[in-house]
Order: C-alpha cells, then structure tokens, then sequence
C-alpha cells in the first residue's frame, strides 16, 4: 500500500464508524423514540429545575501551566525529526538538542520560579 | 464610566456594520476573581440527590471557573425533630425521633429514651446501660463506615465505596461473635487506608477547622477539641473510655479520627458483652422536664423535653450537623470543586437531622 | 480484509475492557454484562438538553471513537496485521489522541450543563499536564528505533524491550496513557462524585452507548499503544505475534483499570503540579539517558 492509499483507507475508516453510529441510531430508534414530556430536557442538576445558561466566561485556573505548555508543544515538532535521524547523525545531534532543550528547561525553572507552576 | 460608553459607542460606529467588542466594555460590570480577572459565575445546585454527597442536602455553589466563590448550605429534609402540637405519646415520641435521622435511628432513640427517662425520673439498671451504649457504638461503627463509603464514591476510590458498604452491611446485622469478628477486618482497612497512595495528599489540608464552640464530634475532636459527650458519661467512665484527638483538624486527621474511634468502640462493645436496644420506656402519668445529652456518631445531641401527664408537649432537639452546615460558607470559600465537595464530605452532615 | 480483521478485534477488546470495568464495578464477574448494558442502553431514551450546541453535543462521542480508532490503526498487532503502517506513525497516534481532548470539550460546551461544562474545561487542564509525558516518551522511542514507522518501533526491540531499555519513559507513558483515557484516579472529566458524571452527564440511550463505545476503544488502543512501543509488540516465543500482541493488550489494560480501582481521584492541581514538576525533568532526563545509550549500546 502506498502513502495515498494508506490515507484512503483511514478516511474509510472514519466513514465507517459514521455508518455504524448511524445504524446504532437507526437502531435505537426502532426500539422507540423519545416521549416529549416536560422538564424531561432540562439539563442534570441534582434535583433542582432551574438554572443559569452556562455559557461563560470561564475561569481556567491553569493557565500558567497553559503558556508553558504552549512553548514546549512547539518544542515538540522540533523534535520527531530529529529523533528519526538522531542516531545517524550522532553526538552532534545530542548536543544540538541538548542546547536546545537546556534553554527550555531553563524557561521552565524560571516560570516555575515566577509561580506559573500553581492553581491561580 | 459614560465616557468610556460613549467612545465604545463611536469606535462602533466608526466599523461600521462590524460589531466591535471592547474588552472593557464586556466585562465592566462582571464579578472579579481573586486574581483581578473579571469572569462570569455561575450559580450550581449540587443536590439534593447529589452522588458525591448525603442524600437530602442542597448545596448551592456559586462557581466561578472551578473554584468556589459563594456557598449556600441548606437541608431539604431537615426539621423532624418538630412536634406535632397535640403533643406525643413516650412510645410515639421515641418513635418520631428514631424516624426523624435515617442516619443514626439508634442514637435518636436511646436519647429519647434517656430524656423521658430522665424527665420521669427513673435510673435504668446498670447492665441495661451498658449494653445500651453497646448498641450506640455499633451503630457509631456502623455509621463511620457509611462514612468510608461515602467517602469512597466522592472521591472516586472504588475499593473503599464497595468494601465499606459490604462492612456496613454486616455491621448493622451483626451479632456480638460477629462484630468481634469484624475487628481485625477494620484493622487490615485502617492499615491499608492510611498506606493508600492519593489519598492522603487527597484529604490533607482540605477543609481544615480551627477550634470553636460551633464544633462536635469527629469534627472537633480532629482539630484538638477534648469534646466528647461521652467523657462525662460515668458508664462510659467505668469501661475506661478514653477520647481519641488530633491537632490538625483537616479531612485526613478527621479520617484518622473516625477510623480510630471504630476501634475503640470494638472495644467497648467486647467489654460490654451484650447489646440491649433502647425499649419505650413506661412512663405512666408521669410529668416533668429532662434533659439528656449523648454522643451521636457525627457529635454531641442535646434533647430537652417537657412531659405533662405522660404526653410529651415540647421537645428542643441540638445536633451537630445544625452547627457544622454554617461552616459551609467559610471552609469553601474559594477551594476547588472537587475539594470542595471532598470537603463537605469530610465533615459527615446528616441533612436529616438539622433542626432548623 | 485485514482492516476488518483488526476493527473487529479492537471491538473485541474493549468488549473484554467492559467485562473487566463491570466486574470491577460490580464485584460480580458476567461475560454478558457489557451487551445488557448496551442493549439497556439502546433500549432507553436518548435525550438531547434544551439548549444544546446542537453540532457539538453529536459530534463529541462519535469524534470520541473516531480518535481511538484512527489511533489504533497504524498499531500493528503482528507483522502484517496492521491497518495503514504510515511513515509517520508514531506521530500520527499522537495527532489522533489529540481528538480525545476536542470530543472532551465539545461534550462538556456542547449541552449547556454546568456539571459538563465543567468537566470540559477540566479535561483541557489534564491535557495540559500529561500531554508532554506522552510526546517525549514517544520520541525517546523512535531515536532508538531510528524511525516513527511503528513496525520498526517493535523490530527495534529485539534485543531488549524498551521496558528495560528505557524504564522511565515506560512509567510515564504508562500513567499519562491512563490520563488520556481519562481511566481512575484520572478520571477528572467524568467524575461521579465531583460532577455527578460531568461530561457524560447529558448524554442517554444511544448516545451514551456510543460514548462508552468510545472509551473502551480508547482503553484498548493506549493499551496497544504501550504494548508497541514499549513492551516489543507481537515478539515472544512460541506462541504466534498476533497472541502475544493480544495477551500484552489485554494484560496492559487490566493494569490500567486494576490501578484506579485501588486509589482515590486526583487533585486537579496536584496533577498538573506533578506533571510539570517531577513527569516533564523525568522525561527529559529519560531523553537525555536514552540519547547517550543509543549512541554506546543499540
């Protein structure tokens, strides 16, 4: 299988679990259909009937963490390539990296230090 | 104020048809955050019939991303303990009182039983005492382990929630060899808790109470209170009863307290060595007030009660978890959901026994 | 063929996940208790809440079933049981995962519930914690394998499995797989006591069977995801590649459940204080150690 088919077939793959939601729905549905009652849609709040829309501004509380993250997911694309040719290249490679992730880890002590690493 | 409006008003019409949102405009008038960042709360009713927390009790939490910002604790099913006008009869009122907690209607009804006893001025026999406090601390085991299995469904330890109920279950049916028997399976799950990974950093520093005369039980007892009904208690005095304490007073200390006391209370009963369940007593035509306290496995209760010719025309009932709910507010303030509701949790409440 | 060969076996596998969660659950041991249970569940209403973001709410469990598939699919089972062997393999499973955090989240925003909405936003702060102890373990792999094609991943470990080769990286990938699978005491998301079910709160009937569908493949394909790249995939002796793959999976699995039967849920921020105070140095470190051997002991 070359590259282009290997991709179709994932895309089959994915199709297909459509189809097998759809006939599970389809399924469902045979067995009955949902009575329209009152209060039945109410989201699930543990006994009592009303509430607040619940679409806010919400308070992530981890986003010291989320900033971090983020430099260190970029890091992330740096580094498959150079692990397929890691071991071709050598020492070199080992130390290219390691420079390289010694400033990031370095960027981690300081935000750990500046108090990112914390529930805010 | 209306200076910033109206110039969002012309950076508005300068778009154009394009809606502009100004930053400061959007969130002037929302609530801020600890950290100065103006965010949208929104108000959750956690219960009445909430998996993570005693059945009857609506806690409603105004959450503001995951944290906690205002609480409002209030019991559903509350208020049993209110006598009809007409008044009761001893064995109607040991009846209503052992109803009114679902919880621990043991300890209800041996404290009726003592209050009448008390306003009638009659002194059961010594045996009788004893193994009535027999009967209290299985109920106190059985109870702490209903404890342990709540415990165990909030936060998630599936083990505990299965292995406590299943003790539980055999507790509250359990015969004197049988609860004996019980005694080195308590041991293995004291020792296997206390060695449990999570758990400790789970419960430690959670909720923690500082002393105060709004504490009972358990709850006290863990923050370094000596506050204990029964060490006043001459029958209790007499198989050498002796409080547990500890000094920290957060949700590990008072999971150490309760697994210590069912140990104590295995003990209490092997000295005993018989149950008795509090009987209605005769009270005849008797009339008179009475007073009774006694250690109910969440605290102290007080009942005192007026008898007028053998009916019981007022009752004033006291308990623990009327106290420790006003704590809500304080303790909550700004935990995270999670360690909030392991927080209520810690405490024990029986929402059926608030009197208020 | 094939494909349908290794789809129907994965199903198989979170069948036996179910068996395995149920038995758990329940203490009793029923070979039939996940098909009841799906039968229940199809049998009963599926409701969808007032004001749902309508897209969001039906997308998320099938996107949810999707990413572990997709997952599964460049995972060999044996030599040639192995849907589409990319030459990006290692990091597409990564990408595929990457969708248990969108289907998450549209579940939590999608139905307007406070419990889910909660939930959501949890999930993307657990996201942020294990994230990493699962990439850079994966890399640590591939240098030694010299390449992301998950075949070569297990040919490398001929000599020694990657267990041995690179403990520290298999301990981090093995707890940030189960965070992943948002599986006990990770299980912020769809907490019962915190959240009375949080982003499975809104979610009935056939939806939920689709959802629960989900996570069980999801359990299976981290499973397989360790057995790959950590435990030498098909290799072992007598026995054919495609058994050994499948005792590895099914023993892998257990483990995971069998760990968060025994402890209590973690705290959100002690995760993500763990995460990045101890897991993030450990799996550099792990780099660093696995860079220097490749280079004296392949």
């Amino acid at each position: 299988m070359n590259a282009l088919q290997q991709y179709g077939l994932l895309l089959a793959l994915i199709c297909g679990v459509i189809g097998l939601v759809l006939i599970l729905f389809a399924l469902a549905r045979a067995i009955g259909r949902t009575q329209q009652e009152p209060g039945k849609n109410v989201p699930a709040t543990a006994g009592m009937l009303s509430r607040d829309p619940v679409w806010v501004r919400y308070h992530a509380r981890y986003y010291g963490y989320a900033l971090l993250f983020l430099a260190f997911d970029m890091e992330m694309a740096f580094m498959y390539p150079w692990a397929v040719v890691y071991k071709q290249t050598g020492l070199v490679a080992l130390l290219d990296m390691g420079v390289f992730l010694a400033i990031l880890f370095l960027g981690l002590l300081y935000g750990w230090s500046q108090g990112a690493f914390r529930r805010q | 104020m209306t200076v910033e409006r109206a110039h969002a008003g012309h950076a508005r019409a300068q778009h154009g048809d394009m809606p502009f949102m100004s930053m400061v405009e959007v969130t002037e008038d929302l609530p801020r955050s600890r950290d100065g960042l103006p965010m949208e709360w929104v108000e959750v009713p956690f219960g009445p019939m909430f998996p993570g927390l005693p059945g009857g009790l609506l806690l409603t939490l105004t959450l503001d991303g995951d944290a906690v910002a205002k609480t409002r604790v209030r019991s559903v099913v509350g208020g049993g303990g209110v006598l009809p006008t007409a008044g009761l009869s001893a064995t109607g009122f040991i009846a209503h009182l052992e109803a009114m907690d679902p919880l621990a209607p043991v300890a209800y009804r041996l404290l009726a039983c003592r209050a009448l006893e008390a306003a009638a001025g009659q002194v059961p026999d010594g045996e009788i005492r004893r193994r009535r406090i027999a009967v209290l601390e299985r109920e106190r085991i059985a109870s702490h382990l209903g404890w342990l299995a709540m415990l165990g469904l909030q936060t998630g330890f599936a083990w505990l929630e299965r292995h406590a109920t299943r003790m539980q279950l055999e507790c509250l049916r359990a015969d004197l060899p049988r609860i004996l028997q019980l005694r080195s399976t308590i041991q293995a799950l004291t020792a296997r808790l206390v060695r449990t990974p999570l758990l400790r950093s789970r419960l430690h520093g959670s909720g923690i109470v500082r002393p105060s005369s709004d504490l009972r039980g358990p709850v006290a007892r863990a923050a370094g209170m000596r506050c204990d009904a029964r060490i006043d208690d001459e029958t209790y005095a007499a198989l050498a009863f002796e409080m547990t304490e500890r000094q920290g007073g957060d949700g590990f200390d008072r999971l150490h307290i309760r697994l210590d006391e069912m140990q104590q209370s295995l003990a209490l009963i092997q000295s005993v060595g018989g149950f008795a369940e509090p009987a209605s007593t005769a009270v005849g035509s008797a009339s008179g007030a009475g007073h009774a306290s006694l250690e109910t496995p969440r605290g102290e209760a007080q009942l005192r009660l007026v008898l007028e010719s053998g009916r019981v025309v007022q009752a004033q009932l006291d308990t623990a978890t009327t106290y420790h709910m006003k704590l809500l507010p304080d303790l909550l303030d700004q935990q995270e959901l999670g360690d909030a509701l392991t927080t209520v949790c810690s405490l024990d409440l029986s929402p059926w026994e608030v009197t208020a | 063929m094939n494909t349908l060969v290794i789809v129907l076996s994965l199903l198989a596998g979170a069948y036996l996940v179910a068996v395995l969660e149920a038995w758990l659950a329940t203490g009793r041991f029923r070979l039939a208790a996940p098909a009841w249970a799906a039968v229940a569940l199809l049998g009963r209403e599926s409701i969808v809440p007032r004001t749902p973001d309508r897209i969001f709410f039906e997308t998320a469990p099938v996107l949810l079933l999707i990413a572990a598939l997709l997952a599964a699919a460049v995972l060999p089972l044996s030599p040639s049981m192995v849907m589409a062997n990319l030459a990006t393999g290692a990091l597409f499973v990564n990408a595929a995962l990457a969708y248990v955090l969108v289907a998450l989240l549209m579940a939590g925003w999608g139905s307007d519930s406070a419990y889910a909405l909660v939930g959501g936003w949890r999930f993307l702060g657990q996201v942020i914690a294990y994230s990493m102890l699962i990439v850079m373990p994966i890399t640590a792999v591939a240098m030694r394998a010299e390449s992301l094609l998950t075949t070569d991943i297990v040919s490398s470990q001929e000599a020694v499995w990657n267990i041995l080769y690179q403990p520290i990286g298999f301990v981090l990938f093995f707890v940030a797989s189960m965070a992943v699978a948002f599986l006990p005491p990770f299980d912020l998301p769809i907490a019962v006591g915190d959240l009375a079910g949080g982003v499975e709160a809104e979610y009935t009937g056939v939806r939920l069977a689709v959802f629960r569908l989900g996570r069980m493949v999801l359990v299976i394909t981290l499973a397989a995801a360790t057995t790959v790249f950590y435990l030498g995939g098909w290799m072992g002796p007598v026995l054919p590649p495609w058994a050994w793959s499948a005792i590895k999976i099914l023993a892998v699995s257990a483990a995971m459940l069998l760990g968060g039967y025994t402890l209590p849920r973690i705290r959100e921020a002690h995760l993500l204080a763990w995460c990045w105070k101890l897991g993030i140095p450990l799996a550099l470190i792990n780099l660093f150690i696995v860079g220097v051997m490749v280079l004296i002991w392949p």
